[in-house]
């Protein structure tokens, strides 16, 4: 960088005087900065506004409604929900069936064992084309 | 400096009276070449001062007052040209830059007219450096700071701008 030498400067030019401010323009900048200093200050005093006790109350219980449904909402769709035992009936199991049962009730059993077994498929299978029908329409079920 | 730059973050309103008293002819002057408008110099120079004061806390950190003082004052002048972009922008006439241009004595009056057309010539960057160092009264490195430009660049508008002044004034001496 050069240096700071104002000597550069051409020397017909070195004695001419600029412009001031004018006069006017100082009372009416400081009375600007007087004013927003001193609103600065009332906003920094200002005490905080306490809310009152209804708002409080109204915050608090939009809070516990939010937490109460979050818990129905996870007590529902627990692992061992009965709803979908009772939706989903499943058949008594063959092998348990022939191993507790007398022969000759035996083949009675497996037989009614197997029945229900079918029967249980065919639910299965109306149930899941009731999901395929219900996702490829956006029509609401009416009973 | 450094005691006046603590009184403003305080929020003294007779620390910005000191900092008016010690600045604001230099950035008036400023912001005339700038806006070529003394009007809207005043206006400036005044939301200049807002400026500071919003951002108070800062100066109690700050190395030259005055050219924080002249960065601020440029960021509003180029706000401000930025808003009017549409329409021409106005060259400061001589009267509007130096007493001498309202003087009785045609010499006196002729040399002020002449720096002002001269002025006129330089690029607005080097415009800006030249009043900057000349009426600013700021070093190269703080005009650097200012300016956001990099000392050597400002260095050499600045010889430039210097160059081409006194090209202008011997070609006219010698008519």
């Amino acid at each position: 960088m050069t240096d700071d030498r104002t000597d550069e400067w051409p020397d017909e030019l070195a004695h001419l005087s600029p412009q001031k401010a004018p006069a006017d323009l100082r009372p009416r900048v400081l009375t600007a900065v007087s004013e927003a200093l001193s609103a600065a200050t009332n906003t920094t005093d200002a005490p905080k506004r306490r809310k009152p006790r209804w708002e409080r109350a109204l915050e608090l219980a939009t809070a516990a409604s939010l937490v109460i449904g979050i818990g129905m909402n996870l007590w529902q769709a627990r692992p061992d929900a009965t709803w979908r035992e009772q939706a989903v009936r499943r058949p008594p199991e063959a092998k348990a069936l022939t191993a507790k049962q007398p022969n000759g009730s035996a083949a009675r059993a497996i037989a009614h064992a197997d029945a229900a077994k079918a029967d249980a498929r065919t639910s299965w299978e109306r149930y899941h084309q009731l999901l395929r029908d219900l996702a490829a329409t956006t029509a609401t079920f009416k009973l | 400096m450094g005691d006046l730059g603590k009184r403003l973050a305080r929020g003294e309103v007779a620390a910005f009276a000191e900092l008016y008293d010690l600045c604001a002819d230099r950035l008036h002057h400023y912001l005339v070449s700038q806006l070529g408008s003394r009007d809207d110099a005043d206006e400036v120079l005044q939301e200049t001062f807002l400026r500071l004061v919003r951002g108070r806390e800062k100066l109690a950190g700050v190395e030259s007052i005055a050219g924080y003082s002249f960065m601020v004052a440029r960021n509003e002048a180029l706000r401000r040209l930025a808003a009017r972009s549409n329409e021409n922008r106005r060259r400061a006439e001589a009267a509007e830059l130096f007493l001498e241009a309202t003087h009785d004595d045609h010499e006196v009056r002729e040399v002020a007219e002449e720096l002002t057309m001269a002025l006129a010539r330089l690029r607005p960057e080097q415009r800006e450096v030249v009043e900057l160092k000349c009426y600013g009264g700021l070093t190269l490195a703080e005009i650097a700071d200012v300016t956001a430009a990099p000392p050597g660049t400002v260095a050499t508008r600045y010889r430039t701008a210097i160059g081409i002044l006194r090209d202008w004034f011997s070609r006219t001496c010698h008519d």
